[in-house]
């Protein structure tokens, strides 16, 4: 057979049963990267938020489980829960206190009071609502920090 | 026997594509599956009264073993010219100073000639020699460690809210007047002398009710740009390429980027949930400064913590933020604090005159409307979520558009 009888049976067949496998291979290779993409590249919604003191975790807040956990027993930390919304006073010794505000449906965590200088930079931090949030209590040794997974879109000022 | 020609055209044809693109799909899969996740590590200890960290696409043990490396050299330059008793800035600014040379670090030497080098690019504009105005209007420190900060000095306040907790209030204008005159950062004085550094201070003072003080220094303005710097420099000599670092979220060095340039948001003035912009950037550096990191508001007035040097006085001209992207992050520190002083019209001639070469932009607050514009001299890689633009942009220059 010549070759210009082959070409004209390729293009008579465009679709035959093996060319469909490849373009099926390829097209469920694409489908599968984009679902890994999709599901397993981390994303910077807030999952989780951290506090710590004095280097030592006292709590952490489980956004998707919405589950408070207190892991530490002998800070004294006082929870008031109400409808999306958590507050929790930490005690950082005998004076000194920080007020923590979650907002448990618009995934985000502020300090709304403190007592830990003049200036409180901890309350006019911008509030927490992303993986790559973090406020910090200077005075106290407080901070409050979500799980750090997206990078890609660090804050300046 | 066609039908086998044919068939065995088609395997040729199929083998070819299959060759192309399987090695693809597996080099797509295996770069997705081995790429280092970004992460993110803390620099301890916290140095300059604020927190910073370094991100990367880097394994986590590497890039632990960065952020300890960076936190050694953090904890050098906090101790040069930060807030221990023994720093060489603190002895500096110790009123009982003799007069004498007084030996510094190489750290600190180095510092404050790259900040009279700024001090005279800017006109004064960046002049931190304004240390004791910053003391006398309670933004220092001193005031603001969390320890016990009853009145210490004859012009401390001891003003409390209705709580009991100590507040800011606007000083005595007579200590105004008396700390203006300690602000000629001109005549501070470096000097080097067989790998000893030295630096000597005004001798002259101002006397308020019987008390002399005299200049002291706040370095500040450039201190965290400058470990910005510092940090970037390590984590290029240890090979983390695809990194930052954060220096208290005032200054970024950007290393290389994942993608096409790190997408950096700039924090609303008025807002501190929300960013008002998103710039492109990579292999750069960011520092901003703005009237809304520290204030305090009396009789419906905010009073924030850049002092203009000139009236003693923070500054009161509608600059809410401003920042600058490009050369060192130390310099882009003092720019911003500097074009924070100058006001919209002296900051846009100076960017058309000197930093064509940056990517600069601010917030302006028109008194007479109320209204905010953004003024910058980008033409592109940017996006703005928030506020007006109110200028053209070419060639790095900006023409205001009211």
């Amino acid at each position: 057979m010549s070759r210009k009888t082959v070409d004209k049976v390729r293009k008579d067949k465009p679709f035959h049963l093996l060319d469909l496998a490849v373009y099926g291979s390829i097209a469920l290779s694409v489908i599968a990267l984009f679902m890994a993409f999709v599901f397993f590249i981390p994303r910077d919604d807030i999952g989780k938020i951290f506090i710590d003191l004095d280097g030592k975790r006292i709590a952490e807040y489980d956004f998707d489980e919405n589950e408070l956990t207190v892991t530490d027993e002998e800070t004294k930390i006082e929870t008031v829960e109400t409808d999306g919304k958590i507050t929790l006073t930490v005690r950082t010794d005998d004076k000194g206190y920080n007020v923590i505000e979650i907002l448990t449906d618009e995934h985000s965590v502020s300090v709304t009071d403190a007592n830990c200088s003049a200036h409180k930079d901890c309350v006019y931090s911008p509030a927490i609502t992303s993986s790559k949030g973090i406020i910090v209590c200077v005075p106290h040794n407080l901070k409050i920090y979500g799980e750090a997974e997206n990078i890609d879109n660090p804050v300046v000022g | 026997m066609i039908r086998k020609t044919w068939y065995n055209a088609r395997v040729k044809r199929l083998s070819k594509i299959l060759c192309v693109i399987l090695p693809f799909v597996a080099a797509v899969v295996l770069f997705t599956a081995c790429s280092p996740r970004g992460r993110t590590a803390f620099i301890t200890p916290n140095c300059f009264n604020t927190v910073s960290f370094v991100a990367a696409y880097a394994g986590e043990n590497e890039l632990n073993a960065a952020a300890e490396e960076i936190g050694a050299e953090f904890a050098k330059i906090d101790n040069a010219i930060g807030l221990s008793l023994n720093s060489d800035i603190a002895k500096f600014n110790d009123n009982d100073y003799d007069g004498a040379p007084l030996e510094i670090s190489e750290i600190t030497y180095n510092l404050l000639n790259e900040a009279k080098r700024l001090y005279e690019y800017t006109g004064g504009a960046y002049n931190p020699a304004v240390g004791r105005l910053v003391d006398l209007w309670g933004f220092s420190p001193r005031l603001n460690s969390g320890e016990d900060a009853s009145p210490a000095l004859p012009y401390d306040r001891d003003a409390k809210d209705d709580k009991g907790q100590p507040v800011q209030t606007v000083p005595d204008e007579k200590y105004v007047t008396a700390f203006k005159s300690l602000t000629d950062f001109g005549e501070v004085v470096t000097s080097e002398n067989g790998g000893r550094y030295y630096v000597t201070k005004p001798s002259s003072g101002a006397t308020v009710d019987g008390v002399t003080y005299y200049m002291e220094i706040d370095l500040g303005g450039i201190a965290k740009g400058y470990a910005a710097d510092v940090a970037a420099n390590i984590l290029e000599s240890r090979g983390i390429t695809q990194s930052y670092v954060s220096v208290g979220s005032s200054s970024l060095s950007l290393l290389e980027s994942k993608n096409d340039g790190w997408e950096v948001s700039l924090r609303h003035p008025r807002d501190n949930s929300a960013s008002y912009a998103t710039v492109y950037a990579e292999n750069t550096a960011v520092s901003t400064s703005g009237d809304y990191e520290r204030y305090f508001v009396q009789d419906g007035k905010r009073y924030c913590h850049i002092i203009d040097a000139s009236t003693g006085n923070p500054i009161d001209n509608g600059m809410t933020t401003v920042s600058v992207f490009g050369r060192s992050a130390a310099e882009d520190d003092a720019l911003s604090t500097a074009l924070c002083v100058m006001g919209k019209d002296a900051a846009i001639d100076f960017i058309n005159a000197n930093l064509t070469d940056c990517r600069v932009s601010f917030v302006w607050q028109n008194d007479s409307t109320g209204s905010f514009e953004f003024i910058t001299n980008m033409e592109s890689g940017y996006e703005l979520a928030d506020f007006e633009l109110h200028s053209s942009a070419k060639d790095g220059k900006i023409t205001y558009v009211a």
